[in-house]
């Protein structure tokens, strides 16, 4: 039976945890809402820039021709993942999604003899994944000295994979991200940026019907698309990721600021009984004491 | 026509029942009117001019421009309305393609657009 002071001490303790996580959940919720605006400003680009992408795909007759970040290197042997994660822990299951999802990818490729290589962006990724897959990490990039992640950021990032393609270092590129759905509920996804994954038939019929006047021609202009679509592609993972990752926290949070009442409730019970308790306890000392005499 | 001009970060212009755009086109300027062929092209450095009621310019640093169906999209990494264009950005621009012309890595292609680009903002100046 612990002591009424150490029941004391652990209500002041669970109280001023409380007050942390209602902290942060104030704080998750202010920047959800900024990052949750950003993502979906955002996505009228990646989508347009898709559609843009796919009319260009449907009016390329001849494949052999096309350009190989569009139709890849016709060999899947090595596959690069760019696992893209938070920088900071206490968000929920946000950073252990992605990296569940990404492990099932990496067990199906190790066990396919396909090789491997992981690019991890954000140090939480590295960390969940040094212990089984240290071997494959190839970089790890943090951007944890940034307030926000702007283009730039993403362009470097682009035009390091498109180098690494183009010294034929890796066949296949996957991205692994948390789509943003509501703030209870964001979707690890696994995105395949090299080659360009096909996309529903649905969309294509729908472009096919207008003919397209190309200025330069068909293969210039993708030559010079198909890195800023990635660049795209890569942008809206990290808007996505940021707002998942504000959402995922603050519900994370909001349990923990329950949770923690819920204690304080039990606690407090538990505290005005053993007082109680002890009253009595004393007050049966001095009957007896009295009636002794 | 519908107009749009995105950027990764937003969209920054979107209006209906414009009669004439002026674009940048990498192989020289266009004039997109009303119910113009479906047609795809890049931008190289240079003013979009919208001509509404009161003329609306904006200066980018490349992009794609896709026409379809009567509607205009304009994508674009970076595009800055003319009128709150500061001497910083100007100069942070200049900089960044010096540099592309001074890295011996440059493509071509690298070189031409930043040409233009420090040709272009040289323009806007003066005017």
């Amino acid at each position: 039976m612990p002591s009424l002071k150490d029941l004391r001490n652990r209500i002041t303790s669970v109280k001023s945890t409380q007050k942390i996580t209602k902290a942060m959940k104030m704080v998750a919720a202010a920047k959800l809402r900024k990052a949750q605006e950003n993502a979906e400003k955002g996505r009228a680009y990646s989508e347009k820039m898709n559609q843009i992408i796919n009319n260009l795909k449907s009016s390329i007759t001849d494949a052999s021709s096309a350009p190989k970040l569009l139709a890849g290197t016709g060999k899947s042997d090595v596959h690069l993942c760019l696992i893209m994660t938070a920088d900071r822990g206490l968000c929920g299951g946000f950073n252990t999604n992605i990296v569940k999802k990404a492990r099932e990818h990496f067990n199906q490729v190790i066990n396919s003899n396909q090789k491997l290589k992981i690019i991890t962006v954000g140090s939480k990724g590295s960390d969940q994944l040094r212990r089984n897959f240290k071997d494959y990490i190839v970089e790890k990039i943090s951007y944890k000295n940034l307030k926000t992640i702007s283009v730039n950021e993403a362009s470097e990032l682009t035009s390091k994979i498109i180098t690494m393609f183009n010294n034929n270092e890796f066949d296949v590129c996957t991205i692994f991200y948390n789509k943003f759905k509501s703030v209870i509920s964001q979707e690890p996804q696994a995105q395949q940026i090299i080659p360009v994954e096909s996309s529903d038939t649905k969309e294509i019929e729908e472009t096919n019907d207008t003919q397209y006047e190309f200025e330069p021609d068909e293969n210039e202009i993708l030559e010079h698309l198909l890195p800023q679509n990635i660049t795209t592609q890569i942008f809206k993972a990290f808007l996505e990721n940021a707002a998942s990752e504000q959402g995922s926290r603050m519900s994370a949070m909001d349990n923990a600021t329950r949770n923690a009442g819920d204690l304080i409730d039990k606690l407090t019970i538990n505290y005005n009984r053993s007082r109680q308790a002890v009253i009595t306890k004393e007050l049966i000392e001095i009957i007896s004491g009295a009636e002794s005499l | 026509m519908q107009v749009d001009i995105v950027t990764p970060e937003k969209v920054l212009f979107s209006e209906k029942d414009i009669s004439m755009v002026t674009i940048p086109g990498i192989e020289g300027q266009m004039g997109i009117l009303d119910n113009h062929l479906p047609v795809v092209t890049f931008l190289k450095p240079g003013v979009i001019n919208i001509e509404k009621s009161e003329n609306k310019y904006f200066f980018t640093t490349g992009g794609v421009v896709d026409f379809k169906n009567n509607s205009l999209s304009i994508l674009c990494q970076e595009v800055f309305d003319v009128k709150d264009f500061s001497d910083k950005q100007i100069n942070n621009l200049k900089e960044r393609a010096n540099k592309k012309l001074e890295d011996t890595n440059s493509t071509d292609h690298d070189i031409f657009i930043s040409n233009a680009l420090i040709d272009e903002l040289n323009l806007l100046k003066t005017k």
